[in-house]
């Protein structure tokens, strides 16, 4: 293998840390509504560093199979993140281990009170009207607003269902 | 640099190990699916794959196997970061899959007639416990075990070093 295919792959293999590194700045400079929106913006902003790091690095001479398959990598990569980001903003099952770690879940029935259920459905309804999917009437009922998710949520249940899950 | 070969290499390497997954799905679920998915996605493909290297090394340069490999690695880890998602119906999608379903939309407390809260946190517990990461006691405490303290002490650090307050779950 020659150095340039080495460089290459170094490259993209430590795209995610330069991507976290990327959200940790945008964090403290930019003051958004929705941490999720934020990480998403990043994501898809640092593929223009990646590519000019790879364009420098060849001195132009990138091919387009090259091109596609460093976008292919680092989105995947970039995709993982998001979701990492996802499971230490929203997951219930981190919360619940985090709860324990801190000594504020001792016992199973102390999960009510530390997870409250009324203001877990409310942050999600917020989270979702803050991107957008969703939006609120003056009457209090909820309509979707964009079908990014929604198409989402039918792709999974869909895969669900090959699966064989119920 | 990169070569057809590289891309189908890598897509019937993830197709393959698809079909293996939705395969042994179907036929029981596995109770730690973390593990199984690790093993049809990560572990059966890299001895596949070396062991396919090893015949085939005089028409596939060792670059094209790592570059393959890299692709397959990088799409695989995206599915298998989905996965939790699709196997425990995440209540976000869930409310978004609500709303968009209802042509008349809906209110919070309809959504509540849906998304109990037993499906919200009690099932969580169990599933933790069916994947090692804590332990219920006979009096219901929790505890966590090497790997509970572990995945909670990633999420801490991870939150703290980006400048973010503990996540609302």
């Amino acid at each position: 293998m020659d150095n340039a295919t080495l460089i290459f792959i170094a490259v993209l293999l430590f795209s995610p840390i330069g991507l976290f590194l990327f959200h940790a700045v945008a964090v403290r400079l930019v003051k958004s509504a929705s941490n999720q929106k934020l990480v998403m913006i990043c994501i898809l902003l640092f593929n223009a560093p990646l590519c000019a790091a790879l364009w420098l690095f060849f001195r132009g001479g990138l091919d387009a199979a090259t091109v596609i398959y460093a976008l292919l990598v680092y989105n995947a990569f970039g995709y993982c993140y998001f979701h990492f980001f996802n499971l230490s903003e929203t997951a219930r099952r981190v919360k619940i281990v985090i709860g324990v770690r801190k000594g504020n879940v001792r016992k199973t029935q102390d999960l009510q009170e530390h997870y409250d259920y009324h203001s877990t459905i409310a942050v999600r309804l917020q989270r979702l009207e803050a991107l957008g999917e969703i939006s609120k009437s003056a009457d209090g009922v909820y309509r979707l607003h964009r079908y990014i998710l929604y198409l989402a949520s039918l792709m999974i249940n869909a895969v669900r269902s090959l699966l064989g899950f119920k | 640099m990169i070569h057809l070969q590289v891309f189908v290499c890598a897509a019937v390497a993830f197709v393959g190990a698809f079909f293996l997954h939705v395969l042994v799905w179907r036929i029981f679920k596995p109770r730690n699916d973390i593990n199984a998915l690790g093993l049809v996605f990560v572990v059966l493909p890299f001895v596949a794959g070396v062991a396919l290297f090893f015949v085939f090394r005089e028409k596939f340069p060792l670059a094209h196997f790592v570059l393959s490999a890299l692709l397959y690695l990088a799409v695989a880890a995206a599915y298998i970061q989905t996965y939790p998602g699709m196997r425990s119906n995440v209540p976000t999608l869930v409310i978004v899959n609500l709303v968009g379903r209802s042509k008349s939309g809906l209110t919070v407390e309809q959504i509540k007639t849906t998304l109990t809260q037993e499906q919200m946190v009690q099932n969580k517990v169990e599933e933790l416990a069916d994947e090692g990461f804590v332990t219920i006691a006979p009096d219901q405490s929790i505890q966590l075990t090497a790997r509970g303290r572990t995945l909670a002490s990633i999420f801490i650090t991870y939150r703290r070093l980006l400048g973010l307050n503990e996540g609302a779950g």
